[in-house]
């Protein structure tokens, strides 16, 4: 057998996955330099009591400790979860629903301007959207009162109280967001082959029975998809929060991740910072894992 | 032996004489002091870790092409941040760089940064160095003591040699007044008067309302509502929470007042005072020179200044920047010659053009381009004489943070005065505790 000068001792298929790992060797090392080592270097910090130019001191477990008597961490992470699960569910809903619309017999101008018009706010930077959302929501001149006030709607302290903050922060996410949920669900139903619809047409089944019987299961894995990315998104949910309220008034729109961020970088804290970080990855990777668990019994794949 | 020498040489050759006290100071080897005003020759490489708008860029530019006028050989790279998103972040992204072991020659920094810095033996103490060359020494005369003073450390020593500042002073829109009839703002008005004020431009509904003050909803701009009523949320030497003191709360229910009880003032949230000021929702609003380069730049001129309404005293707050040398400044005496330029009186006539901050020094403003808009703009350095800068402790992200989170829950009425600031006491009382025994080592 002839044998090749730069790999003379390897074997057609032993060949073949060697230069599929050099492929995936640039993602591979990015993966080490950027999240893998910062990961490890954090599990690190979360046992010190951390300084940049002081050196740092094992303290073993303070840190983790010292957050079950952090009250405002448990604002946080009620904050989170009520933000994950109504930001996960409108995004989701509404971006499905988009997409059922876009994808009925449009002419394909038409599904392409609504399409782009849906999916712009995803492509506009955050500190942008602060500005305008701001002007937006504000309680005297805001436009959205304003026109509230012509139906003759009292007006809304949409960024000044506790609760309206937290809906005002989940409207601008899911007016940011849910465009991209569309684009995905949109893709997912153009995979759909028409043969199941015509059949089932044949069988005289109605547009409920169509839609629930087989887009729903058909779109599943995209579903899924969504899901998992928006959950995983909102669980770290920053900088819509950073920009409208900046965690205020009070606690009341404080997300986990904008904590660590202020105990990190304005108490300079880092080691607890770390500590709650960790407690974050943990509950992302468990809540993914259960929902891939979950799924096994409603995803189906062709 | 005749040689004509010109002010910058003589300068330079009385502060070599010093030079050996400088190295005993810093432990540096003799030739490194000698070196304190370098010949034109020298080659280096000079990091400037700075922070501002793209005209102050501009501007800082220009001093360093005066500096390679001198030093042609020496390449200045100067790492703009442009306003940074907090000083906390700022601070870090320094601290980062110190212990990522990549130097920094002169650092720019806030009065709110300065303490941080200086705990964190980021910055070189100057009193020693500005005792042996004049030239520094003349630049820091120049500017005015209250302004120099502010950020000296606590240790009485001077870090910073001071690059601009901002006060906080009334706008006010002069055509609203006319059209209600009202005479200008006396200098010594009165919160009374203030209110008196506020409620006769306050008027109309929907969208042609109009309020008499936009509250400027940020640490430094409510600041000196404490001031002119001889309080302030931390105690004289910045060590300890004054939030408990009765005339803090007296404040604080006054400034909750204009929005909640009288209605004069817009809700704080999500509010941008300049545009609501300058689309005439607000009469009034608080703030320094900085909004004037918008105002400058969009040719908007329906507006004038004047002091702050006083209850107690007349004393409003300033925020300052300074340059400072860094701890990791390979080459010190050249980083002070770079601070000359940054520093020099050229720069400072460019700040009055630019409008952004007020310069360091009065004299830069004793011209046509400063006092020509707005038409009291003798205020600015006016009110130096009844002045205090803005508390800058160590954790000053940390307090600003604390307070301001507080202030958010009382004015979005989720707590009374009472409670928030009792509560913020408490936080703030604890977080100055542990400061304290940060500073202590």
């Amino acid at each position: 057998m002839q044998k090749s000068g730069l790999l003379p001792e390897l074997t057609p298929r032993h060949r073949e996955a060697f230069v599929g790992y050099l492929f995936i060797l640039p993602t591979y090392v990015g993966f080490t330099i950027f999240i893998l080592y910062p990961l490890i270097e954090s599990v690190r910090i979360s046992f010190q009591e951390f300084s940049l130019l002081r050196g740092s001191t094992y303290i073993g477990f303070d840190n983790y400790v010292q957050m079950f008597a952090d009250a405002r961490l448990r604002i946080a992470y009620v904050n989170t979860i009520i933000f994950t699960l109504f930001a996960v569910f409108f995004n989701a809903g509404i971006g499905l629903i988009l997409a059922v619309m876009l994808n009925r017999r449009l002419p394909v101008l038409m599904r392409n301007l609504y399409r782009s018009i849906f999916f712009f706010p995803v492509l506009i930077a955050h500190t942008y959207i602060a500005v305008i959302w701001r002007f937006l929501y504000h309680y005297d001149t805001g436009v959205v009162n304003y026109y509230l006030g012509v139906f003759g709607v009292e007006p809304i302290p949409w960024l000044s109280n506790a609760h309206w903050a937290m809906a005002a922060i989940i409207i601008l996410d899911v007016w940011k967001n849910t465009g991209f949920a569309m684009l995905v669900f949109l893709a997912g139903l153009q995979s759909i082959p028409n043969e199941y619809y015509e059949a089932a047409q044949l069988d005289g089944a109605n547009e409920r029975q169509l839609f629930f019987r087989i887009t729903i299961p058909m779109l599943s894995p995209t579903i899924f998809f969504i899901l998992v990315i928006f959950m995983i998104g909102a669980l770290q949910v920053f900088d819509t929060i950073i920009v409208l309220t900046q965690g205020g008034p009070g606690d009341a729109t404080r997300s986990v991740v904008l904590y660590v961020y202020e105990i990190a970088f304005r108490t300079f804290n880092m080691g607890y910072a770390a500590a709650v970080s960790m407690t974050l990855f943990a509950i992302i990777l468990m809540l993914t894992a259960l929902q891939f668990w979950i799924s096994r019994r409603w995803v189906h794949y062709e | 032996m005749s040689k004509n020498l010109s002010r910058r040489d003589f300068l330079k050759y009385t502060g070599m004489g010093s030079a050996a006290a400088f190295a005993a100071a810093y432990g540096m080897p003799l030739g490194t002091a000698l070196a304190q005003a370098p010949p034109g020759d020298t080659a280096g490489h000079l990091v400037i870790y700075n922070f501002g708008g793209a005209e102050q860029q501009r501007m800082f530019a220009n001093a360093i092409a005066r500096f390679n006028e001198r030093y042609p050989n020496v390449v200045v790279e100067d790492l703009y941040i442009p306003w940074p998103e907090g000083w906390g972040h700022y601070i870090t992204n320094m601290k980062l760089r110190a212990a990522s072991g990549l130097k920094t020659d002169i650092i720019a920094i806030a009065i709110e940064g300065t303490r941080e810095m200086i705990f964190e033996d980021l910055v070189l103490p100057m009193d020693d160095v500005i005792a042996t060359d004049a030239e520094l020494a003349a630049i820091v005369d120049e500017v005015e003591p209250v302004l120099h003073d502010g950020l000296k450390g606590p240790d009485g020593q001077t870090y910073f040699f001071t690059r601009e500042w901002n006060n906080m002073i009334i706008h006010y829109n002069p055509v609203k007044f006319e059209e209600a009839g009202l005479d200008p703002p006396a200098v010594d008005w009165t919160w009374e008067d203030f209110l008196e004020t506020c409620l006769t431009l306050t008027h109309g509904e929907g969208a042609d309302k109009q309020f008499g003050f936009s509250i400027p909803w940020f640490n430094f701009g409510l600041t000196p509502w404490w001031h002119t009523n001889g309080t302030a949320t931390l105690t004289e030497d910045w060590s300890q929470s004054n939030l408990d003191d009765p005339l803090m709360l007296e404040s604080v229910k006054f400034v909750h007042s204009l929005v909640h009880e009288h209605g004069v003032s817009p809700a704080v949230e999500g509010i941008s005072m300049t545009d609501h000021f300058m689309a005439g929702t607000t009469a009034m609003t608080g703030a320094g020179r900085w909004p004037f380069d918008t105002y400058v730049t969009t040719d908007w001129r329906t507006v004038d200044i004047t002091p702050w309404p006083r209850k107690r005293a007349g004393t409003t707050v300033f925020g300052s920047g300074g340059w400072a040398v860094s701890k990791t400044a390979e080459n010190v005496p050249l980083a002070l010659e770079l601070i000359k330029d940054l520093a020099a009186f050229e720069t400072d006539l460019e700040a009055v053009a630019v409008g952004t901050s007020l310069p360091a020094r009065r004299s830069a403003t004793e011209n046509e381009i400063f006092n020509s808009f707005p038409a009291n703009a003798h205020h600015f350095f006016g009110s130096l004489e009844d002045i205090k800068p803005v508390p800058s402790p160590a954790n000053f992200a940390e307090y600003e943070a604390i307070f301001m989170r507080h202030m958010s829950q009382i004015m979005a009425n989720t707590v009374t005065a009472e409670q928030g600031l009792e509560a913020a006491h408490i936080e703030l009382t604890a977080a100055m505790d542990k400061l304290a025994e940060r500073l202590a080592g």
